[in-house]
């Protein structure tokens, strides 16, 4: 007998039509951390029969949910990016560049199939919609993707035929060395940063599953919530302090009088690095105009010899000028649209 | 009635409450349509956006290729620079 250990695959694709699953995953990869599991919800209702107050309990809804973390794969994440921002455009001629961008609806009708394993036991979760999607980058680490998942259907499942390569372990990766960071604050237009040690984009759907026939599962109505942060060091060129002057004051330069009323408002362009370094492939996240509403607060002295940092963090505004709050660029090798 | 509009060329796809919607924008960077499911899509999701699709090459440090440096005196990176 052998013992099983806690080995972990994320394998999934994007489904045709709502209720029908995919034959086959279309992704596979490995998983950082965390798994699809099957739910089973239990109520206690009063049941009022032959003995006084007795509670009973009972199955209520059976479904499926997750949070799995992976790593910054070029080809496979497009397709999350998608179902969690709800829509995508496809130019150049290879590689090719897949502009992601922020809808009301998310493919309600084309959800995903995902295969999730665990040890040597694989479980399939058909009609799965990411709730929250976020993506991370902290100095000198790999890019991240974590995601929270709802599913309509599980059932356990024979080892999937995975996708031609297998399970995609090897680079390129997305990493946030040698990456590019731009942020300005009261602006549209981001400036070059140099002291940025991690950024974070979350895009928050709040997926909920409806049943019943006076709704239709595909049309329920998720949340739009995006937001970023990012944490600085002080440095002695200032960089960043105008983040904080016109969060608290309204102006910048030294200039400001008083307490502002107003909101502050930012802008952020962050282009990932990546390893190899020749891989033409890129991910890219840009606000489209000044619609970050950040908030900070001035950080304290402390005794101990720590770098004095600044954290940023709030939701992206929908523009007035624009339609989406976020564009997430990704250029790799997928020669079609996910 | 046929509605047009200007986005960059390429190939789109959307969602409405419907389901996904496709379409494509020919080279020269103009749509002409009918479809009130594509003409939604477009006016809700695409138009406005950054030059969705704008094909950029970047060189080893991110910069893109071809652009004129930003105001900025140095385009750049983390620190350490070193690949992973």
């Amino acid at each position: 007998m052998a013992t099983t250990r806690r080995f972990g695959v994320f394998a999934f694709g994007k489904q045709a039509s709502l209720g029908t699953p995919l034959a086959s995953p279309t992704y596979a990869v490995p998983k950082l951390s965390g798994a699809m599991r099957p739910v089973k919800e239990r109520g206690d209702l009063p049941r009022l029969g032959t003995v006084l107050s007795r509670l009973g309990m009972y199955t209520q809804r059976a479904r499926g949910e997750g949070t799995v973390s992976i790593m910054g794969h070029p080809d496979e994440i497009g397709l999350l990016f998608y179902e969690a921002m709800g829509a995508q455009a496809i130019s150049g001629s290879g590689p090719y560049t897949h502009t992601f961008t922020m809808a009301d609806d998310q493919p309600f009708s084309n959800p995903l199939t995902v295969w999730s394993k665990v040890g040597d036991s694989w479980w399939r979760f058909r009609d799965t919609f990411i709730s929250r999607l976020a993506v991370m980058g902290s100095t000198g680490e790999n890019v991240t993707l974590e995601m929270d998942l709802v599913s309509f259907h599980y059932n356990p499942s024979a080892a999937p035929t995975l996708p031609g390569g297998g399970v995609a372990d090897e680079e390129p990766r997305f990493k946030y060395i040698g990456s590019t960071t731009q942020l300005e604050a009261n602006s549209a237009v981001p400036v070059t940063m140099t002291n940025i040690e991690n950024v974070s984009l979350e895009i928050d759907r709040t997926a909920e599953l409806r049943y019943g026939a006076q709704v239709n599962p595909s049309t329920y109505s998720p949340d739009r919530l995006v937001s970023f942060s990012a944490g600085m060091v002080y440095d002695s060129t200032q960089q960043g302090w105008d983040f904080l002057e016109q969060f608290f004051t309204g102006t910048t330069g030294g200039a400001g009088t008083g307490p502002d009323q107003g909101i502050a408002r930012g802008s952020f362009d962050v282009l990932f690095g990546k390893h190899p370094s020749s891989f033409a492939g890129s991910l890219r996240i840009q606000s489209n105009g000044a619609n970050w509403e950040y908030e900070t607060e001035r950080p304290d002295a402390e005794a101990s010899p720590s770098l004095l940092e600044l954290e940023l963090n709030g939701p992206m505004v929908y523009p007035d000028s624009g339609s989406t709050e976020v564009t997430v660029v990704l250029i790799n090798d997928v020669n079609a649209v996910y | 009635m046929a509605e047009s509009y200007d986005l960059p060329p390429g190939d789109y796809v959307g969602n409405d409450g419907e389901g996904e919607v496709a379409f494509s924008v020919p080279a020269g960077g103009t749509i002409q349509t009918d479809d009130p499911r594509v003409q939604a899509v477009i006016q809700s999701t695409f138009l406005g956006n950054p030059e969705p699709g704008e094909p950029e090459v970047h060189d080893e440090t991110g910069a893109v290729v071809g652009e004129e440096p930003a105001p900025e005196p140095e385009p750049e990176t983390q620190p350490e620079g070193e690949e992973g």
